[in-house]
């Protein structure tokens, strides 16, 4: 499979705070990659590198053949990364349709006319086509992340960073939503990588899965293989390792 | 007709219509003519610079510098043109104005907005402060453009055109370019409502770092507005020339008409039409009426009516009656 994405030694600190530490990361193409970790590993920030709102202090960027490492991240936005967020950030006095046309406009470089037309097909997508022309103050936590989603879609990506998109969710709608993210996947031809924290049930719907752990990539493998490493338990449930 | 259609242009159709009654009295009742004028003033003065700090939430302090470029660009066009060795027609030489007024607000605005835009909102806001007193004393300063004595445009009117001119310009011609710029100021606001433009400032105006993961360039929209907003007024700035036939660094420069701007776009509601169409009718009115019974005591009256609507209204008179009927046609249609 051909790599679309590639982080190399990609390091960050916050002030005395090493938030990543030499990070290497392939991202294939047509897979879905979970990014698994405790609070504080360093998840987000490496979102917020590849997505351009963080600049790395080291490493360089390379999506599909560019080197994006200092691109703004409205061009790598436009190129073909979409991202959501792990608080949802919409535009909360906008309807649902304007929210979702924004990122097919300027991400997806299409007309009023086209974006609102893909705008409504990706509504139906995650189910809320029906109240396209609500206000998106009006929307429950778990449909805030699905119209963070269906906005991330309308861009007509080639890579999707998902943040945290089925935190706090019960897990009936943590399969429902993973199950929907892999059907987007296909029929979009859309790499995904999906970035889960505590919810070991959304690992599962992985291709593959890496354990990102204190800045640093510890563990690569299948999502089964990485759930059950002794290490990734000791973290997460603070199991003694034998 | 549509609802869809009517929803759109309500708002829009209803100002224009307004401002074309507005003209009609000016020609046929001349006592107004004054009032009309400063109603067409401030007007133009709420909406241009709606179109910035309306569309994108930033407050530029510096707002006035464009005024007086369009004051000074006017004056420099007549200095050079009204000549009796030239005879140049007046309204000639008036267009000429206005085209160099835009120049020199689009050079400053580009100088100006590609540097301080790239700041957020409040170090903007800081960084514009001294862009209006920095311009006057560089005018001040260097004895530009005549200096701290200004230039007076009224001789090479009375010797170019006859003293008859006088009045026509200052009345007729100034009335006209301050309605021109009236009326393209709710055409620019119509535009970008309606446009990609307004969809990326809606976007940069709630949440910037959004705004760049969606593809967005901040930089360009908020440099557009602010640009598009410099040329407005700047208009207004050449018009407010040809009513003094005069101007000075010391009033050009002044604060109050950058404050009278951000007045006006609050007490009607940032970012919509009606809002500052509105209470640019209402604070002209306001200042007459007040100027005239009890001189000298206008600020003193406006400021706590200034307060008590921005305590009792935060978003603005036309902000909220749409959030009052929020969901419904009348929200819909105003705009």
């Amino acid at each position: 499979m051909d790599i679309i994405l590639k982080a190399e030694n990609i390091s960050k600190s916050f002030g005395g705070i090493k938030a990543l530490t030499d990070v290497n990361l392939d991202v294939h193409e047509n897979e879905v990659l979970a990014i698994v970790g405790p609070n504080g590993a360093g998840k987000t920030t490496f979102f917020n590198i590849i997505s351009g709102l963080y600049k790395p202090d080291t490493g360089k960027i390379t999506f599909l053949g560019n080197d994006i490492t200092n691109l703004p991240p409205y061009k790598r936005a436009q190129l073909g990364i979409a991202r959501t967020f792990q608080i949802p950030r919409l535009i909360y006095n906008a309807t649902l349709l304007d929210n979702v046309m924004l990122s097919s406009i300027f991400g997806g470089k299409k007309d009023l006319r086209t974006a609102k037309s893909i705008a409504i097909e990706v509504l139906k997508l995650v189910k809320l086509e029906e109240k396209a022309n609500e206000m998106a103050s009006n929307l429950t936590s778990p449909e805030k992340k699905l119209l963070e989603l269906a906005r991330a879609v309308a861009m007509k990506p080639k890579m999707l960073l998902m943040d945290e998109i089925v935190a706090g969710m019960p897990p009936a709608q943590v399969d429902d939503i993973m199950k929907l993210v892999r059907e987007i996947a296909i029929k979009e031809k859309i790499t995904a990588i999906a970035l889960v924290e505590h919810v070991m049930r959304a690992v599962r719907y992985a291709d593959r899965a890496v354990f990102l752990h204190q800045g640093k990539i510890l563990i690569e493998g299948s999502p089964n293989d990485v759930l059950g490493n002794k290490l990734v338990k000791e973290v997460y449930f603070g199991e003694a390792v034998e | 007709m549509s609802l869809k259609f009517l929803e759109k242009n309500a708002s829009f159709s209803a100002s224009v219509i307004t401002l074309a009654i507005l003209l009609l009295l000016r020609f046929t009742i001349p006592e107004y003519s004054q009032l009309i004028y400063l109603i067409l003033f401030y007007i133009a003065l709420g909406l241009s610079y709606n179109v910035f700090q309306g569309f994108t939430n930033y407050v530029c302090f510096g707002y006035a510098v464009f005024i007086a470029m369009g004051s000074y660009a006017e004056a420099l066009i007549f200095k050079l043109l009204a000549n009796p060795s030239i005879s140049i027609n007046p309204f000639v030489v008036v267009v000429i104005g206005l085209g160099l007024a835009v120049v020199f607000s689009v050079g400053i605005g580009l100088v100006v907005g590609a540097i301080a835009l790239r700041l957020r909102e409040a170090y903007f806001a800081i960084a514009t402060i001294g862009l209006a007193q920095g311009m006057r004393f560089l005018i001040e300063g260097f004895k530009l453009w005549g200096g701290s004595e200004g230039l007076i445009i009224s001789r090479n009117i009375i010797d170019t055109y006859g003293s008859s001119w006088l009045s026509t310009i200052s009345t007729d011609y100034a009335d006209m370019i301050t309605f021109f710029a009236a009326i393209l100021s709710i055409i620019v606001t119509y535009l970008l409502m309606n446009s990609k433009a307004g969809y990326a400032l809606q976007a940069v105006r709630e949440d910037e770092d959004l705004a760049k993961s969606l593809g967005i360039n901040p930089v360009k929209y908020k440099l557009l507005a602010f640009l598009l907003s410099a040329i407005l007024i700047s208009l207004v700035g050449a018009g407010k020339l040809l009513k003094d036939q005069a101007v000075f660094p010391a009033n050009a420069f002044s604060l109050t008409f950058t404050l009278e701007a951000i007045v006006i776009t609050l007490i009607g509601g940032m970012g919509t039409l009606l809002g500052p169409f509105l209470a640019g009718i209402l604070y002209a009115m306001l200042k007459y009426y007040l100027t005239t019974l009890i001189p000298g005591f206008q600020l003193l009256i406006m400021a706590p009516i200034v307060i008590a609507v921005v305590e009792l209204f935060p978003r603005g008179i036309v902000g909220w009656i749409k959030s009052k009927f929020k969901g419904t046609l009348i929200d819909r249609l105003l705009k």
